[in-house]
């Protein structure tokens, strides 16, 4: 062990005898000398205090002042690093459902181009041969009698001055 | 050696629950911690200051300190000895503000740092508790057998010096002793390790 400057023993021995009431010179080093001060600290902590008597109800209403004033404590880093984790998955989670959902709004706009000839068939009138009612169809339809008896009748009209 | 039974309130397995708890947060785990200690915590503050104003200023800043502190608590000691620890140290930087705010405004000595140019005393108390508790890690081995076991026995178990003196079949004197001399010894490492 090294030895001690003879500051720091006499610093010793006064703090032994008397932790509380250091001579003038030996609380001045005890100010300066950190490893002296906390030879003290040690020391005196060690010692057992006395019973002191505070005034009544003291004890009673101490741990509730003390409660008021405590600080709050910082989040250890655990937890930031799960925080962080479940942005990243929330971040992930709202790209995902972005370009999910693009790429279903595509698919929707195929099927209504779909539905669009029907829509056209319906309202454009390019077909006028699909209608019912017109002269070509209602030739096809005559009976081979009606179809003679027509012929006969043009004839006829046509014979007429 | 042969150890006296201890049934002794600061020592329950539920004083480790409630240091766990407070640890992590909890602040009516840390109010049952208040309650337990409260009595000692006072009672070192007051034997230092003399004044019951003083002594309560000193608990109050000694426990929040304490919360602020726990997270860094690993056991070296028993939680009653840390406590009352930083209690002794508060109230004597206590003490040593006061005396230094009735000073006069006498120039100050040559070669003594300004008082306006020391570290802030929580900052050097946090230092130093640090520094305190990893010197004691590198330091017990070295000291010899007697004075290691006595101081272990104070620190760690927080057992009175009757118990002690009873357990290792020596005098309180002898106790005594030993863990001031362990004391200097380890403040003989402490100026060692820096010089």
């Amino acid at each position: 062990m090294t030895d001690l400057k003879p500051a720091c023993l006499e610093a010793l021995a006064a703090i032994e005898a008397d932790p509380l009431d250091l001579p003038p010179a030996v609380a001045a080093h005890v100010s300066r000398c950190t490893a002296c001060a906390e030879a003290r600290v040690a020391w005196l902590a060690m010692e057992d205090a006395p019973p002191a008597q505070p005034p009544a109800g003291y004890f009673d209403q101490l741990p509730a002042r003390i409660l008021r004033k405590l600080p709050a404590r910082p989040r250890p880093q655990g937890h930031a690093y799960l925080w962080a984790l479940a942005a990243a998955l929330l971040l992930a989670v709202g790209i995902g459902g972005f370009y999910l959902g693009r790429a279903n709004s595509q698919q929707m706009e195929e099927a209504s181009l779909a539905t669009a000839p029907l829509e056209r068939a319906t309202t454009l009138p390019e077909t006028p041969f699909l209608e019912n009612d017109d002269t070509m169809t209602r030739l096809h339809k005559l009976k081979p009698e009606e179809a003679k008896a027509l012929i006969d009748r043009l004839d006829a009209k046509e014979s007429k001055p | 050696m042969q150890l006296p039974a201890l049934d002794s309130p600061y020592h329950g397995p539920e004083i480790q629950e409630w240091v766990a708890a407070a640890q992590a947060g909890d602040q009516a785990a840390f109010a049952k911690l208040v309650e337990r200690f409260q009595r000692d915590v006072y009672g070192k503050a007051y034997s230092i200051l003399k004044n019951h104003l003083d002594a309560d200023d000193v608990v109050q800043e000694t426990f929040l300190r304490v919360y602020r502190a726990l997270p860094g608590f690993r056991g070296e000691s028993s939680f009653r000895t840390w406590l009352i620890t930083i209690t002794t140290r508060q109230a004597l930087n206590f003490l040593g503000r006061t005396r230094t705010t009735h000073e006069s405004l006498d120039p100050t000595p040559e070669g003594q740092e300004h008082i306006a140019l020391r570290v802030e005393d929580n900052q050097m108390s946090a230092l130093l508790d640090q520094e305190a508790r990893r010197l004691l890690r590198e330091a017990l081995p070295r000291l010899p057998k007697r004075q290691k076991q006595a101081l272990m026995l104070k620190m760690e178990k927080d057992w009175k010096y009757e118990q002690i003196a009873q357990a290792m079949d020596i005098s309180v004197g002898s106790v005594k002793a030993h863990i001031f001399h362990a004391i200097q010894n380890l403040t003989q490492l402490v100026k060692g390790g820096r010089s």
